[in-house]
C-alpha cells in the first residue's frame, strides 16, 4: 500500500512541479514525496522509480500519440536509435531522478519511530 | 544529532547533485555535442514538447500589446497565414509576431550568421565561417542600411512595431515552448531588432551577390595572355541573348566611365576563400495577355537556391483596408517580396552584375596604419572585432578598413601564408532602402507605380518581372550598379591609385528596362543582362546559358498559353547543356575500339532526348562523363600556386565544337582532346561494370537539409526531375526554393509549390507537408482572401487582441 502511495505521489507532485519548474524539480518533487510517505529505503527506491518513469514515460508516450510520431522518429534517427529506446530513455531519466530523490527525502526524514 | 540515515542521505544528495549536473550540461563527446539530455528528454520541456498534437486547435486570441485595433489571422489548411489589420504597424507587429510563432529559430540564426556570431553557438568549428563574415564587412553594410531605414519617417516605425511583435513572442516562450533547435543546440532566442531584419537583408545580399573570381581572373590573364585569357574565360561569349535585349535606341544620354590609361590588371596571389555559392538563381517570366489563351498575361517564378528545412520562403497574405497582397516573405523582412495584390504581380530573379571588386592595399609599413592613396598616405581604421567563441575562449581580430572597404585578406586571414592585402568593395557595404521597396512593391496599382517602388531596390540587384490586370508585362534590371570603365574589377584593382576607384553610379533612370516588346513575353534566368548595345559597360563572372534559351525557346512557340503550360515548363528537365556537349563529344568517340559495353553505353546517350529523369541512367552517365572529362581537359589551368578554374560547360562546348578554337587550346595547355574524350569515356564505361547502374537520381541526390545540416531533420534521394541547368534547376542541396504562377485576371489567380512546409518546427505537421507536391507539376492554388469572415470551413481563425 506505501509502496503504491508512494508511486503516486512521486508522480503528482513530479507532474505539478514540472509544469513550473525545470527537470530536476522531478527530484525535488520525490524528495518531497519520500519525506511525506516514509516508504523505507527500497519502497522509496522502487516506488520513486516507478512513478518518476511512468510520469515521464506516460507523458512522453502520450504527446507521441497525438503527434503520430512525426518527431519522435526524427529525434530517434537522430540518436540512432529506435523510438522505444527514446522513450524507454525517457522513462530511464525520469525513474532514475524519481527514485533517487524519493529515497533522498525518506532517508533526511530517517526510519518511522513509531 | 546525527544519525545513521543522515550519512545516507548526504551520500545521496552528493550523487544527486553530480547526476543532475551531469543531465542538466551539455556536453561534447568526441567532436559531437550532446544537448543537457535531462532537460531534452523531459517530457515537461524538453523536445517531446515539439510534439505538437494533429488535432491542433489554434488558439481563438492572443494578446499581442501595441496594436491598435486587433488583428485577424486566418490560418489555411497547409498551415499559411492571412492577415487582415486596420493599419500598416499593426499588419507588420502581427507580421513579426506570427512569423516568430513560425519561423523563430530560422530567423534568429540567419541574423546571428549575418553577424558573424555563430561560434557563440556551435564553438570553435565556425570561428573562420564568422571572421569571414566580419571581415567582408556585414555588419558595416547591416548597419548603413539600418541607419538610412531608422531615418525613414515611414519605415522606421514599422520596422520598430515588426521587431516589437517578434519580441513579444519571444518574451511569451518558456523553456518548453522553445524551438526545438535551440533544445538542441542548448542556447536562448535573442531580442529582435530592425537591425536583425537589415542583417537578414545583408544576408540575402551576400547571397546573391557574394561570388567573384577577380583573383582567378587576374593571375590567369598573367599567365595566360590576353587572347588565351579571353578565348577561355569571355566576358560575353558568342550565342548570348541577354535578358533585356537592345530592341531600339535606348532613350536617355548615357555617361559612361572611360578607362584611365595607366590600367594594368595588379599582379598578386590570394585565393578568394569566402564565396557563396554561384548557382543562386532563378527563372522568372511573364506572357502577354495577347498570347495566353484566355487573354489574361500569366506571370511565373522560381527562385533556385539552398533547400533548406525550414524553407528560405515563407508564404504569407497581408492585408489592410488599403491593399491586401500574397507572397512569399523571407522571415525577418516586413511585407513579401515575391507575390500579387489585386492589381498586379511581381517576381525576381538574380541579376549578375559585378558589385564587387577587390583593391590591393599598399601600406605604408608593418605596422599596416596607413595606405598608399595617390600621392598620399592615409591612415586606416582599425575595428577590433572580438568572436565570442562557446567553450573556448574569446577570438580577437583586428580588421583594417580603407576608403575601398575592410581589408578581408592579409597575413592573419586567408591563403597561408598570405600572398596578397585585398580590400572589398561591394555594393553590400552601402546603406540600401530595399525594405521601402518591398513595401511599396506591395501596394502597386500600375507599372508606373512599380518603377517608382524600386527606385528604392538597391541591392541585391534583381531582374524584376511584373505583369499588371490593365495588362502590362515588364522586366526591369534593378540595383545600384557602379558605372565601371570596361574591365573594371574583372580584375584586381590597384588601391593606390585613384582612378581606380568606383567612379560614380548608373543613373537609375538608365535602368535597363523592357515593356511590353513585340515578342510578348519577358524572361529572366540569370544570363547577361544587356547586350553591348547597352550604353553602360556591363560583366559579372558567373552567368547562365542554358536555362534562359529553354525559356525562350519554349515561350516563342506559337501557342496560346496557359497556366498549365507554365507550370510544365517551370518543371521541364532538359538539359541544353548535355545535348550540346553530345553533340560535339560524341562523334569524338572512337566507335571502332568500344567493346559491347561501350557500344551500349554510347547508343544510350545517342539516343537520349536530354531530359534529366531521376529513375533513368542516361543524365548520370552524361553528367559522370563530363565531370570527369572537364577535369582531365582542363587540369593545365588548375596549377598552384593559383587555380584558375574550370571554363564554363558553355565554353567548353563552344571550344570543343570548333576545330580551329580545339586546335588553339591544345596548343596553347599541351593537352589531346580526342584522347582525353575516349579515355574519359571508357573510364565511364569500366566504372559502370565495376559498380552498376546508377540512376540520375542516386548520382544527384536530391535533397532539402536542414539548416543546421542535421541528417535526421532533412529529407533525402527525392525522386525529382531535372539538373543544374535545366529549367527545373534541381541539383543535390540546391533547387528551386518556391514557384509561384500567377493568371492576371481580376482579382488575379496564383498557384504555389514550396520544398517543405509553412511552419519550422520539425515535429508539426507542416513542416514538410508541402514537399510531396513540389515533387511533380502539382500546385496547389493560393487563398487571396478579400475579408477573415470569407474563410472557408476549413480554415482556424486566431484573433490578435490588443
Amino acid at each position: 500500500m506505501r509502496m503504491l502511495i508512494t508511486i503516486v505521489t512521486v508522480a503528482a507532485l513530479g507532474a505539478v512541479l514540472g509544469y513550473i519548474l525545470p527537470f530536476w524539480s522531478l527530484a525535488f518533487a520525490a524528495a518531497i514525496a519520500g519525506m511525506l510517505v516514509r516508504p523505507g529505503p527500497w519502497r522509496a527506491l522502487m516506488g520513486g522509480l516507478v512513478g518518476g518513469a511512468m510520469l515521464w514515460g506516460g507523458l512522453a508516450a502520450w504527446a507521441d500519440a497525438a503527434n503520430t510520431g512525426i518527431l519522435s522518429a526524427r529525434i530517434a534517427d537522430l540518436f540512432g536509435a529506435s523510438v522505444t529506446v527514446l522513450k524507454l530513455i525517457t522513462a530511464a531519466i525520469g525513474g532514475v531522478l524519481g527514485g533517487l530523490g524519493c529515497v533522498l527525502g525518506d532517508r533526511l526524514r530517517g526510519p518511522r519511530t513509531n | 544529532m546525527l544519525r545513521p540515515h543522515h550519512l545516507t542521505a548526504s551520500v545521496l544528495a552528493v550523487l544527486l547533485a553530480a547526476l543532475l549536473w551531469a543531465l542538466g550540461t551539455r556536453h561534447v563527446i568526441g567532436d559531437k555535442p550532446v544537448p543537457p539530455l535531462g532537460r531534452f528528454f523531459s517530457p515537461q520541456e524538453g523536445f517531446w514538447c515539439n510534439a505538437t498534437a494533429l488535432a491542433q486547435q489554434r488558439p481563438a486570441e492572443l494578446l499581442l500589446r501595441g496594436l491598435s485595433a486587433p488583428v485577424q489571422v486566418v490560418w489555411d489548411d497547409v498551415g499559411v497565414p492571412h492577415l487582415f489589420a486596420q493599419n500598416d504597424t499593426d499588419l507588420y507587429r502581427a507580421q513579426g509576431y506570427i512569423m516568430a510563432t513560425q519561423r523563430l529559430w530560422q530567423m534568429d540564426f540567419v541574423a546571428r550568421a549575418a553577424a558573424g556570431r555563430v561560434s557563440e553557438v556551435v564553438g570553435a568549428a565556425a570561428i573562420d565561417f564568422d571572421r569571414g563574415q566580419r571581415r567582408k564587412g556585414m555588419l558595416i553594410g547591416a548597419e548603413a542600411s539600418h541607419a538610412a531605414l531608422m531615418a525613414d519617417p515611414m519605415m522606421a516605425p514599422l520596422l520598430t512595431a515588426y521587431a516589437d511583435g517578434v519580441n513579444q513572442y519571444i518574451a511569451s516562450l518558456s523553456h518548453a515552448d522553445l524551438p526545438l533547435e535551440y533544445k538542441l543546440l542548448d542556447h536562448r532566442p535573442e531580442p529582435w531588432s530592425p537591425l536583425r531584419s537589415a542583417l537578414v537583408q545583408q544576408y540575402m545580399v551576400e547571397n546573391l551577390s557574394g561570388w567573384d573570381r577577380d583573383v582567378e581572373d587576374t593571375h590567369a590573364r598573367a599567365r595566360l595572355g590576353a587572347v588565351l585569357h579571353e578565348l577561355l574565360y569571355p566576358a560575353r561569349p558568342p550565342g548570348v541573348v541577354p535578358t533585356v535585349p537592345t530592341d531600339s535606341t535606348w532613350n536617355f544620354t548615357a555617361a559612361p566611365t572611360p578607362a584611365p590609361a595607366s590600367y594594368d590588371p595588379v599582379k598578386v596571389l590570394q585565393r578568394d576563400g569566402h564565396r557563396s555559392d554561384p548557382t543562386n538563381g532563378s527563372n522568372n517570366w511573364a506572357v502577354h495577355g495577347s498570347r495566353t489563351a484566355n487573354g489574361h498575361a500569366l506571370l511565373a517564378n522560381d527562385t533556385h537556391l539552398g533547400l533548406n528545412f525550414p524553407p528560405i520562403w515563407f508564404p504569407v497574405q497581408l492585408a489592410t483596408p488599403d491593399h491586401r497582397v500574397f507572397g512569399f516573405t523571407i522571415p525577418g523582412a516586413c511585407g513579401v517580396i515575391i507575390g500579387h495584390n489585386e492589381h498586379a504581380a511581381f517576381g525576381v530573379t538574380n541579376a549578375p552584375r559585378d558589385t564587387r571588386d577587390w583593391y590591393h592595399i599598399t601600406w605604408q609599413d608593418d605596422r599596416r596604419l596607413a595606405y598608399r592613396d595617390g600621392d598620399a598616405w592615409r591612415p586606416a581604421t582599425i575595428k577590433v572585432e572580438r568572436i565570442q567563441v562557446r567553450d573556448a575562449a574569446d577570438v580577437v581580430d583586428s580588421v583594417r578598413i580603407t576608403h575601398h572597404g575592410p581589408v578581408m585578406y592579409d597575413e592573419h586571414f586567408g591563403d597561408v601564408p598570405a600572398r596578397a592585402q585585398l580590400a572589398l568593395r561591394w555594393m553590400g557595404h552601402e546603406p540600401s532602402l530595399t525594405q521601402k521597396a518591398l513595401y511599396l512593391n506591395n501596394r502597386v496599382k500600375s507599372h508606373a507605380d512599380h518603377v517608382e517602388a524600386l527606385r528604392y531596390f538597391s541591392a541585391p540587384a534583381q531582374n524584376w518581372v511584373f505583369a499588371s490586370t490593365r495588362g502590362d508585362i515588364s522586366m526591369r534590371i534593378q540595383g545600384t550598379f557602379p558605372n565601371k570603365w570596361p574591365d573594371q574589377g574583372r580584375f584586381i584593382l590597384d588601391g593606390a591609385d585613384p582612378a581606380h576607384a568606383w567612379q560614380g553610379f548608373i543613373p537609375f533612370e538608365h535602368t535597363a528596362t523592357q515593356v511590353n516588346p513585340a515578342r510578348g513575353f519577358v524572361s529572366s534566368a540569370n544570363q547577361h543582362s544587356v547586350d553591348e548595345g547597352y550604353p553602360y559597360w556591363f560583366y559579372n563572372a558567373h552567368l547562365e546559358y542554358y536555362r534562359n534559351r529553354t525559356i525562350n525557346t519554349t515561350l516563342s512557340e506559337e501557342r496560346k498559353w496557359t497556366v498549365d503550360d507554365v507550370q510544365r515548363l517551370q518543371h521541364s528537365g532538359l538539359d541544353l547543356r548535355a545535348r550540346e556537349a553530345l553533340t560535339v563529344l560524341l562523334p569524338l568517340v572512337d566507335q571502332a575500339r568500344l567493346n559491347a559495353e561501350g557500344r551500349s553505353v554510347y547508343e544510350q546517350l545517342e539516343r537520349w532526348d536530354h531530359h534529366a529523369r531521376h529513375n533513368g541512367e542516361e543524365a548520370a552517365l552524361f553528367q559522370l562523363w563530363y565531370d570527369s572529362l572537364r577535369v582531365d581537359l582542363w587540369e593545365p589551368l588548375q596549377q598552384p600556386p593559383l587555380a584558375f578554374g574550370e571554363p564554363t560547360p558553355y565554353n567548353t562546348n563552344r571550344i570543343l565544337g570548333d576545330s580551329t578554337l580545339r586546335a588553339q587550346v591544345e596548343a596553347a595547355l599541351d593537352v589531346n582532346v580526342r584522347a582525353i574524350v575516349n579515355n574519359t569515356f571508357s573510364a565511364l564505361v569500366n566504372e559502370r561494370k565495376e559498380q552498376g547502374v546508377r540512376t540520375w537520381g542516386q548520382v544527384n541526390n536530391a535533397r532539402v537539409m536542414h539548416l543546421a545540416r542535421i541528417p535526421a531533420l532533412s529529407r533525402e534521394a527525392l525522386p525529382v526531375d531535372g539538373c543544374g541547368t535545366a529549367v527545373n534547376a534541381q541539383r543535390g542541396n540546391h533547387g528551386p526554393s518556391q514557384r509561384f504562377v500567377v493568371e492576371l485576371s481580376d482579382p488575379p489567380k496564383a498557384w504555389f509549390q514550396l520544398p517543405g512546409g509553412v511552419n519550422g518546427n520539425p515535429g508539426d505537421i507542416h513542416y514538410d507537408d508541402l514537399l510531396q507536391e513540389w515533387l511533380t507539376p502539382t500546385y496547389r492554388p493560393v487563398l487571396f482572401l478579400a475579408t477573415a469572415e470569407e474563410r472557408p470551413a476549413t480554415t482556424q481563425l486566431t484573433v490578435l487582441q490588443p
